[in-house]
């Protein structure tokens, strides 16, 4: 068990630190920071003055090693845009994306679990054939699509909820139900097919020859068996969320959340706010997966760490 | 049929290959047998095929222009709709361009990243899992931890770092999108050569001394087709919508030519005024990737032999 742990976060380690490696190249050894980060109006003097002051004039390998230095004191320079430290900018933003992905994860399992069990004792009924349908829309549909049509719906023509920002549960409705939705086709498709697997089990004879109710039996042993691949995909969800797809639905709402920093650091060429947006979203995602390991542990008695 | 000046020796080599054109005429006219029985497959194909043919042949088929401004016609709606213009069937947007011509041109932009995608990233990923499930060893433990770190990255945000190196263009679009696509490839390769490198013909070939470039590419890849044909167009869908993302957050095509994401993007700022500026450029997408998904699922029915005996028999 200390060992599979241990092995684990070095390996952990190992990827935050391939990710901080990749992030350094693309944004020193592809083209021109100095470039990239001065205004086009800039002087050839400006340009030659910015680039010894950032150190860009130096050989690669000292740059990466002043680079490394400083990331594993998690210092990764002064934010271009807001002039204060890149990475307390990005943490201040977790709570915000935070807030809307575990919203959006939550509202896709508690809906999805429901409708899969129901579509599952219900084959080829019309909630089957809706659950069928839903889950291949949601292959199909651009997220920031869905956010963009459900502010022209619910925020323009009825105006229940407002179009964008961040404060009440009015400004989180849209933005989660949108992050949620398709997670949700994909989650409810699954809890389907596994609990049409474990539904004709021997077990569930027997519970059922024992007198148990029907509906003890579906949620006590056939969900719990069932649990693992719905876990697996939720978890996997989660991950792709934060990695991406919280970024875009940010995007569409102007939600504050890292996402959106890591667009308004791209837009004006902010290279240590990107480096430091990768940096933690990596951290989260590697993070996520040790914390999945666990859960899987917990819920399956046969997995064991080795 | 007419008759060639052929020696003796030649004859029989000449038959063999007519009826190798037989045969392939023959499968395809059963193929679209099979096609016509299957409804939800049919609809697939002939969604691809519109796609298709509107790109290709988007100057015959788009009515207007589609950078072509009109000030005067700005956000008028579909023509069907209340106060909609005739000869402007999706309505116009800001700046008085006509959105079908738009989303025809679109389309272009769709496939040309998809399949530029899915040609590079799988044949890279194709070559390296075939490499590492033939040889093994050291090879296939660097490449697999490779694909293990490549997973655990936030793909977009990376790809949208690299675009801001390098600058948005459809070019650096294919190849941002290539790095990021190549492992599923690769893992699926891999996975197949492993259980194939066993097996008896594999090993009959090493028997009579075949080298090993022959033994990969003419006897394994063959065996190889049917999957990583599934999976490439389940990755075009997926492309489809990665270069729509990429297009809509500002980093793909640059005005004023015509995509997809791009539309959406500008839509967006005018919703109030005009839904159909957002609405049919979101079709489009999700219509496109609907039709690729739907041959993906087809394609996987009906490569696999158990599956396709059932449908066979249903149609003979």
């Amino acid at each position: 068990m200390t060992n599979y742990l241990i092995r684990r976060l070095l390996w952990s380690v190992l990827v935050v630190v391939g990710v901080s490696l990749v992030v350094f190249f693309v944004t020193h050894a592809i083209g021109d920071p100095v470039r990239i980060m001065l205004p086009l109006e800039a002087s050839q003097e400006e340009y030659l003055t910015m680039r010894h002051a950032w150190g860009f004039d130096d050989p690669l390998y000292v740059q990466f090693w002043r680079f490394a230095v400083k990331a594993a004191r998690g210092d990764f320079g002064d934010s271009l845009w807001q002039r204060t430290p890149a990475l307390a900018l990005v943490i201040d933003r977790l709570p915000a994306s935070f807030l809307l992905s575990f919203v959006a994860i939550a509202l896709a399992i508690l809906s999805s679990i429901p409708l899969g069990i129901l579509a599952s004792l219900r084959l080829r009924s019309l909630l089957d054939r809706l659950c069928v349908m839903g889950s291949l829309l949601g292959v199909c549909i651009p997220v920031f699509w869905l956010g963009i049509m459900l502010i022209m719906f619910f925020a323009v023509d009825l105006g229940w909820f407002y179009t964008s920002g961040y404060g009440t549960w009015k400004h989180l409705v849209l933005p989660a139900v949108t992050l949620a939705a398709l997670p949700m086709g994909r989650i409810t498709q699954i809890v389907r097919s596994s609990m049409l697997d474990e539904l004709h089990r021997q077990y569930m004879t027997t519970a059922r020859a024992k007198g148990l109710a029907e509906g003890y039996i579906i949620v006590r042993h056939a969900l719990k068996n069932a649990a693992i691949p719905i876990v697996t995909l939720a978890a996997w969800e989660l991950t792709r969320m934060l990695a991406g797809y919280t970024i875009i639905v940010e995007k569409v709402f102007a939600w504050p959340g890292f996402g959106l920093l890591a667009m308004q650091a791209i837009e004006r060429h902010d290279l240590p706010l990107i480096q430091a947006d990768v940096f933690v979203v990596a951290l989260i995602v590697v993070v996520l997966n040790i914390v999945i390991d666990f859960v899987y542990a917990a819920l399956d008695p046969r997995v064991r760490f080795e | 049929m007419k008759s060639s000046p052929a020696s003796a020796a030649s004859l029989p080599r000449v038959r063999v290959i007519e009826e190798e054109q037989f045969v392939f005429w023959r499968n395809l006219w059963k193929l679209t047998q099979y096609l016509i029985r299957d409804r939800v497959a049919l609809l697939g194909v002939l969604i691809v095929l519109t796609v298709v043919f509107a790109a290709v042949a988007a100057p015959l088929v788009a009515p207007y222009d589609p950078t072509k401004q009109n000030i005067a016609k700005r956000l008028t709606p579909p023509a069907w709709a209340v106060k909609g213009e005739a000869g402007y069937w999706l309505g116009t947007d800001q700046l008085g361009r006509d959105v079908l011509s738009r989303i025809i041109y679109g389309g272009r932009v769709s496939l040309t990243v998809g399949l530029s995608v899915v040609a590079i990233a799988g044949s890279f990923g194709i070559l390296l899992g075939l490499v590492s499930g033939y040889f093994g060893g050291r090879t296939d433990d660097a490449l697999m931890r490779l694909t293990d770190i490549q997973t655990a990255f936030p793909g977009l945000l990376l790809a949208l770092t690299i675009i801001t190196m390098i600058g948005p263009s459809v070019r650096n679009i294919i190849i941002v999108l290539s790095i990021n696509g190549w492992m599923v490839y690769a893992r699926i390769t891999r996975g197949i050569m492993l259980s194939l490198r066993e097996t008896p013909f594999i090993e009959a070939a090493r028997a009579i001394g075949c080298c090993d470039r022959r033994i990969i590419f003419r006897h394994a890849l063959p065996n190889l087709l049917s999957p990583l044909l599934t999976i490439g167009t389940l990755e075009l869908a997926r492309i489809i919508l990665a270069e729509a993302s990429l297009s809509f957050l500002g980093l793909g095509v640059q005005p004023p030519a015509a995509s997809w994401g791009l539309m959406i993007a500008d839509g967006h700022q005018y919703i109030t005024r005009g839904w159909w500026l957002v609405t049919f450029p979101g079709l489009a997408i999700a219509i496109t990737v609907f039709g690729v998904n739907l041959v993906a699922s087809w394609l996987r029915t009906y490569s696999d032999p158990t599956q396709r005996y059932r449908q066979i028999r249903t149609v003979e």
